[in-house]
């Protein structure tokens, strides 16, 4: 965490003396501590300073660090995400004790089994195919996330507080919404956390819907629910989809995916840029995450390589 | 900018074991009231934040996704803070941010916590070190906060007394209020009769450890003018951040000094500036501050400003602080000493204080009223948050 803390902060400029508060997501049960945020606060500058933790997910502290600085909270603020399940013995058994103690635990669920339960729902639509491999049917071992530790690390800043042009993006908007826990009462194909948060963006932010995006990274939790996405999203074939790599190749653990994933969107931004070019059209991407069983959240945020394409 | 204003807090009665609710069912209870005494409906809420610190406590890692059908939030913009102790003030805080942003009118932050259903809170709450170096002491809340109380008392030649002082007034203040843990009042020869849990903390200068559940309600000015509401107004808020180690606290080198609460008063200064207050013992009518134990309440009274540092013990001795006393008022519902579900303790004192500001205190109520400080404390005395609260909008 200090490592890519410090690299963020160097790559702005910025050292954590220059930070005014810091945005902190991990998981207590992975890292193996009660209250994660006293371990990292410090690795990442937080001492003297204001630090907050978003411990729903890793794409909330994004999100977060967003309206603090709308929120005239300073000019700067550094969000970091990380997840070591290296370190614990068990993942899956740790996903399994978030689920509620009555009916899900008994049943032994955890992300991987409702990643399956949900993508045998397009199965029984015909959308999808169950594999004839599969570990967890209908889900193949590269139809799903790799599993490792990942942390990941912005600084996000109001205009002006920084040099013209050494910016990776501009945050066009950004959406997130929770539905029910109750899997059993959802109906799991329908990505309706990922529909309000969509709805959000589309209600203040029409510049910043689907339609006008150029690459989206999607942090699914299996490729099926990446498809999903898409279709859902009803993006032309020209668009770039999870163009950093596919759900397996990208190590990460369920609380930070949505939040790598937001990083990919703003590298990808300046993808086929050329600095030199002044004519060259805006390119505009997106990252999506996922929080709990079959999508229970969804977060989307919108990226720009140009400010002109920005709301603030 | 952009006003906000707390306009409703609800808290149910706080005991220590409720087996009549689920724990979604008790954070429903913690909404319901929160939005009926705010007279909102759950349709005009835009954004839920939501507080919970160790889910280990509640057996329910990533608590919160259990709960989004309780609060009424499917559908909405939803998240979750964990800052430890200070967790259910940092979520009013970042509910602040929602609605200071521009982008939400109404927010939510509505809880609960059972810390008695762990089992063993304190062999919970060890495991918040690290497994390398301080969870072996053994540390624990009580132990860490023994440590502390025992500088204070070698930094300032105070006793075990002083705190039992703490204690007696609390009591004495959650006496008067109905939804309070511990209400029955107590004396100095009490305290210090009762047993030891870590020198010099004894049982009767301790918190208990409560289930019950919380909430307040955050809307912009716009809303509150819309809606003829007449909220608590939060006039400058504060976050503030201590090392973790508690062996850099200590010795010729340290960071800072584990008797006082420096990185505290930082916070409450920050928040001080941002609403004009410059001698918070004539500008500041109430406040509700996180002590968890009464050695506790001594440092961060001072680091309020209220009293000098190393005099809080003396102000006590004079009757300051208490119910009826001339300047501030401190922690008249009995604060954390009386009541401690730790998700929302930080909550309450937020409610509390803005219950004073708006006059709708009851048989605690400070009469007059305007201004008003909250502030809380999570980790290992690690997270501040501060608040200041008025009752109007006017210059303080």
């Amino acid at each position: 965490m200090f490592d890519t803390s410090t690299a963020a902060l160097k790559a702005a400029g910025l050292t954590a003396k220059n930070i005014d508060g810091i945005v902190l997501s991990g998981n207590d049960q992975i890292d193996g501590r009660v209250i994660g945020i006293m371990a990292s606060a410090g690795p990442t500058g937080g001492v003297n300073r204001d630090t907050t933790m978003t411990a729903s997910a890793g794409d909330h502290a994004l999100a977060y660090g967003y309206l603090r600085l709308k929120a005239g909270q300073g000019k700067n603020v550094l969000v970091v995400g990380w997840a070591k399940p290296s370190e614990s013995k068990d993942p899956d058994r740790v996903e399994l004790m978030s689920a509620e103690p009555y009916l899900l635990r008994q049943v032994g669920m955890n992300q991987t089994i409702a990643a399956a339960l949900q993508s045998s729902v397009w199965v029984a639509q015909g959308v999808e195919k169950g594999s004839p491999d599969a570990t967890v049917w209908p889900l193949a071992k590269n139809d799903l996330p790799g599993r490792g530790d990942s942390v990941h690390a912005a600084v996000l800043a109001v205009d002006g507080a920084f040099p013209e042009g050494s910016e990776l993006a501009w945050i066009l908007d950004a959406g997130w919404a929770t539905v029910s826990y109750e899997i059993g009462a959802r109906d799991l194909g329908d990505l309706a956390s990922l529909r309000a948060a969509l709805g959000q963006i589309a209600t203040r932010n029409p510049d910043a819907a689907p339609e006008h995006w150029d690459a989206v990274e999607i942090a699914g939790d299996s490729e099926q629910a990446v498809r999903a996405t898409v279709r859902m999203l009803d993006i032309s074939d020209n668009v770039e989809v999870n163009g950093s790599g596919s759900l397996s190749e990208q190590l990460t653990s369920p609380h930070v995916a949505g939040l790598g994933r937001m990083m990919a969107a703003i590298r990808s931004v300046g993808k086929s840029q050329s600095p030199n070019d002044s004519s060259a059209k805006a390119r505009m991407t997106a990252g999506i995450g996922f929080n709990g069983f079959a999508g229970q959240g969804a977060s989307v945020m919108v990226f720009s390589s140009s400010k002109e394409k920005s709301n603030d | 900018m952009i006003n906000v204003g707390i306009a409703g807090f609800g808290q149910s009665k706080f005991v220590t074991k409720r087996t009549d609710v689920t724990f979604p069912e008790l954070v429903k209870e913690g909404a319901d009231l929160t939005l009926a005494d705010a007279g909102i409906p759950i349709e005009d809420v835009d954004a839920f934040v939501y507080p919970l610190a160790p889910d280990a406590l509640i057996g329910v890692s990533q608590g919160e996704r259990w709960v989004i059908d309780a609060l009424g939030a499917s559908g909405k913009p939803f998240m979750r803070v964990n800052n430890g102790g200070a967790t259910g003030m940092s979520a009013v805080l970042t509910a602040w941010t929602h609605i200071a942003s521009g982008m939400f009118d109404v927010v939510l932050v509505a809880g609960a916590d059972r810390v008695s259903e762990s089992g063993s809170a304190q062999s919970v709450l060890n495991k918040m070190w690290d497994t390398g170096y301080e969870r072996t002491v053994p540390l624990n809340t009580i132990t860490m906060l023994a440590l502390s109380a025992q500088r204070y008392m070698h930094l300032y030649d105070s006793t075990e007394a002083d705190m039992a002082l703490v204690t007696v007034k609390n009591r004495a203040h959650a006496a008067l209020n109905p939804n309070a843990h511990l209400r029955t009042p107590i004396t100095v020869e009490e305290v210090l009769a009762s047993r030891t849990l870590a020198w010099p903390i004894k049982l009767g200068d301790a918190c208990p450890a409560s289930t019950g559940a919380a909430g307040v309600v955050l809307v912009s000015e716009r809303y509150a003018k819309a809606h003829g509401l007449t909220p608590a107004w939060i006039r400058g808020i504060g976050q503030n951040t201590e090392t973790f180690w508690m062996g850099n606290r200590v010795g010729p080198t340290a960071a800072s000094d584990h008797g006082d609460a420096d990185a505290l008063a930082v916070a409450f200064q920050v928040a001080y500036t941002q609403a004009g207050i410059t001698d918070p013992r004539s500008q500041i009518d109430v406040a509700e501050i996180y002590s968890p134990f009464s050695s506790v309440e001594l440092h961060v009274i001072e680091a309020a400003g209220l009293a000098d540092k190393g005099k809080a013990p003396l102000a006590l001795s004079q009757g300051k602080f208490a119910l009826g006393s001339d300047g501030p008022i401190v922690n008249p519902s009995g604060g954390v000493l009386c009541t401690n579900p730790i998700a929302v303790t930080g909550t309450i004192r937020v409610g509390e204080a803005a219950n004073q500001v708006r006059n709708r205190a009851g048989a605690y109520q400070v009469p007059g009223a305007r201004v008003a400080v909250a502030s809380a404390i999570g980790g290992d005395h690690q997270f501040y948050s501060t608040m200041v609260l008025s009752t109007d909008l006017e210059e303080i």
